[in-house]
């Protein structure tokens, strides 16, 4: 273990112990995920591998607060959210965690500007900032010339590179991608990985889901699923 | 989120399926269209009948006619029909007899033309009156004066030209004294009537009033209908004047006591009660249409909500993950159906405007597009967009923003 990822040089991001989730499929439980320990520190770059269906993507939603675990505790930034309502959730979404999707996601009605304006418009930013900050991130992704085209105008990798500025645009504690380079073609996926490398440089904690042993290997960390159970994780 | 962003996100739908959502929300087109047309047709026709009862006879004054002017039902206007007509010598029976009345006058109506030097009206209300009408009428003479019993006695060739017909002419009052032709007849302008103005785009000006007894000799057919109105003396009761007159006509018709009365006697208040009454029940029917209209264009909007939601779970499962919270997705998706409904609400106000427009300009009814119909008209689309986007809005929020994103 190295010694900057120690607890007491760096904050924990992620304090998850014990997570539970099961899904009802008619009669049978699935147990999505069964008793997961994660603890991230700031600054991590952790990726997550595993076959189909091991739970992967239901992690990571139980870590990003689009769903609730059915047992475990889970502290996001030293903050108990396991109990959270509904409200305070949306908020921890919009504040703390900055999500990329496999499908990207967009808004197709919406220009790459809109798009990224709309974490900052859930979070009460004024307009004249908000404009600001959206063009800002844009250019540092390196959109800033299609700031003003709609999704159905711009390419794989571009609607990716702007769906990354959304979710970087409240400057979140937590960067969660679920297969960021599942719908691009290896090219394209290559330089939307030296992108989020980019990003981690920068000092963001990041944690994704790949398929891909070329992308995982990226990380600083590698947390192997099986099952809804940690098989293998680098980190600790 | 600001009401700009709500409404630009409520528009989604809009501009992502106009015609789809326009179609939906036709429920609600048609019913506010059927209030804004059935309103202005009703309330036109009510307020025409109204005014000119109004300008026809005094609040204190009735009249003995066939007629019982305003809506009836069929039954009452099939019978009225087998009725004698009034005629001059009841007018002047009246007048000879009664003596609780301060006044009573007679008037009868044809149609024609006034011809003066070339220029001529059309159309024109040819108005026989008792010289005592002027007393009864609420008509006033701007210049010149009213015919006198001399003239009635001898059918002077004299006459009062309402100011349509003037202006029609180019008759000013320094033309009191010059001829005109009615219907071939030449006459001697001795008056002018003051301005009544116009009742819903129809003049009550294109009118010349002469004497009775000229009109009789002259304009008059078998089967036109005299009309007789009665002011009751100073003192005397409306209902007591009524009365001996009811009974005066009834000797002279030579009606047992087992006989109805075969006329009507017609007073302003009773006029309008009967109208006010056509008027409740035509709104009540109203009312009804655009219930029924307005409850399926309301589940019409309910449906394209739900459809929208559907289709946009993913869309709700991003926002969700941006930080939307439960409370703004309600918003998004209510004021989606608010407006859908709202829109269908004004090409239904459009249409009906049109279709008000249409009948008055098309038919002789007076139709006129009321203020509180066009504000009751939105204001119930809205109310539907409302109450019905209620529920799909709040299915749109219980979604657990995990499971709308695996949506596909
Ligand atoms: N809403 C649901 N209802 C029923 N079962 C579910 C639901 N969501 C997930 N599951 C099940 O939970 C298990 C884990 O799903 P999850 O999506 O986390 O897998 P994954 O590792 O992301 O797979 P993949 O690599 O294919 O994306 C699977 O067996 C899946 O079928
Ligand atoms: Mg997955």
């Amino acid at each position: 273990m190295l010694p900057q990822e120690t607890p007491g040089s760096r904050p924990l991001v992620v304090d998850a112990e014990n997570l539970g989730k099961s899904y009802r499929m008619g009669e049978v439980p699935v147990n999505a995920l069964a008793g997961v320990n994660l603890k991230l520190f700031q600054g991590e770059f952790a990726t997550v591998m595993g076959a189909s269906g091991s739970g992967k993507s239901t992690l990571l939603s139980i870590v990003g607060c689009l769903d609730r675990p059915d047992s475990g505790s889970y502290l996001l930034m030293g903050k108990r959210v396991d109990g959270m309502d509904d409200r305070d959730l949306a908020r921890v979404r919009n504040r703390n965690i900055g999500f990329i999707f496999q499908t990207f996601n967009l808004l197709p009605r919406a220009t790459s500007l809109q798009n990224v304006e709309l974490p900052l418009m859930y979070g009460g930013v004024p307009g004249k900032e908000r404009r600001q900050r959206a063009l800002a991130i844009l250019d540092r992704v390196g959109l800033a010339s299609r700031a003003h085209h709609r999704p159905s105008q711009l390419s794989g990798g571009e609607r990716q590179r702007v769906a990354i500025a959304r979710a970087l645009v409240t400057d979140p504690s937590l960067l969660l991608a679920d297969e960021p380079t599942g719908n691009l073609d290896s090219v394209t996926g290559r330089s939307i990985m030296d992108l989020i490398r980019q990003v981690h440089n920068e000092g963001n904690t990041i944690l994704l889901v790949t398929h891909d042993p070329l992308v995982a290997a990226m990380g600083s960390r590698m947390i192997r699923l099986g099952d809804g159970r940690v098989l293998e994780d680098t980190g600790s | 989120m600001r009401q700009g962003e709500i409404v630009s996100a409520a528009l989604g739908s809009l501009r992502s399926n106009p015609v789809r959502s326009l179609l939906t929300a036709f429920g609600v087109t048609v019913g506010v269209m059927a209030v804004v047309v059935l309103v202005g047709v009703v309330a036109g026709i009510g307020g025409f009948v109204q005014q000119q009862f109004e300008s026809m006879l005094s609040a204190t004054a009735f009249s003995i006619s066939r007629h019982n002017p305003g809506f009836h039902d069929v039954e009452s206007m099939t019978r009225s029909r087998s009725w004698p007509s009034l005629t001059y010598s009841e007018a002047e029976a009246l007048f000879e007899y009664m003596t609780t009345a301060r006044a009573v006058s007679w008037s009868a109506n044809a149609s024609g033309t006034v011809i003066r030097h070339g220029l001529s009206a059309g159309g024109v209300q040819i108005q026989g009156l008792s010289p005592s009408s002027e007393e009864v009428s609420g008509s006033e003479i701007t210049a010149g004066r009213f015919f006198n019993w001399a003239e009635d006695e001898a059918c002077s060739r004299v006459c009062i030209l309402g100011s349509g017909v003037a202006e029609a002419l180019l008759l000013t009052r320094d033309s009191l004294g010059t001829s005109v032709l009615i219907e071939g007849h030449r006459f001697t302008v001795i008056g002018l009537n003051k301005a009544a103005g116009s009742v819903m785009g129809r003049s009550l000006d294109d009118n010349v009033s002469v004497p009775f007894s000229t009109f009789r000799n002259l304009f008059s057919r078998p089967d036109t209908d005299v009309r007789i109105t009665v002011l009751p003396a100073e003192g005397v009761g409306m209902e007591t004047c009524r009365e001996e007159a009811v009974q005066l006509l009834r000797r002279l018709r030579g009606l047992t006591s087992e006989e109805d009365d075969n006329f009507y006697i017609v007073t302003q208040e009773s006029a309008l009660s009967s109208i006010n009454e056509l008027l409740s029940g035509v709104a009540a029917v109203t009312i009804g249409i655009a219930a029924i209209s307005l409850l399926v264009g309301g589940i019409g909007i309910m449906n394209i909500t739900l459809v929208s939601v559907s289709e946009r779970t993913t869309e709700i499962g991003t926002r969700r993950a941006l930080g939307a919270t439960r409370g703004n997705v309600v918003v998004q998706f209510l004021a989606e159906a608010v407006m859908v409904s709202t829109i269908g609400g004004l090409i239904g106000l459009l249409l009906g405007i049109l279709a008000v427009l249409g009948v008055s300009r098309l038919t002789p009814l007076p139709a006129a597009v009321s203020g509180w119909s066009v504000v009751a008209a939105l204001g119930f689309s809205g109310i539907v967009g409302l109450l019905f986007g209620v529920f799909p809005a709040w299915k749109a929020s219980r979604l657990v923003p995990m499971e709308a994103l695996r949506h596909e």
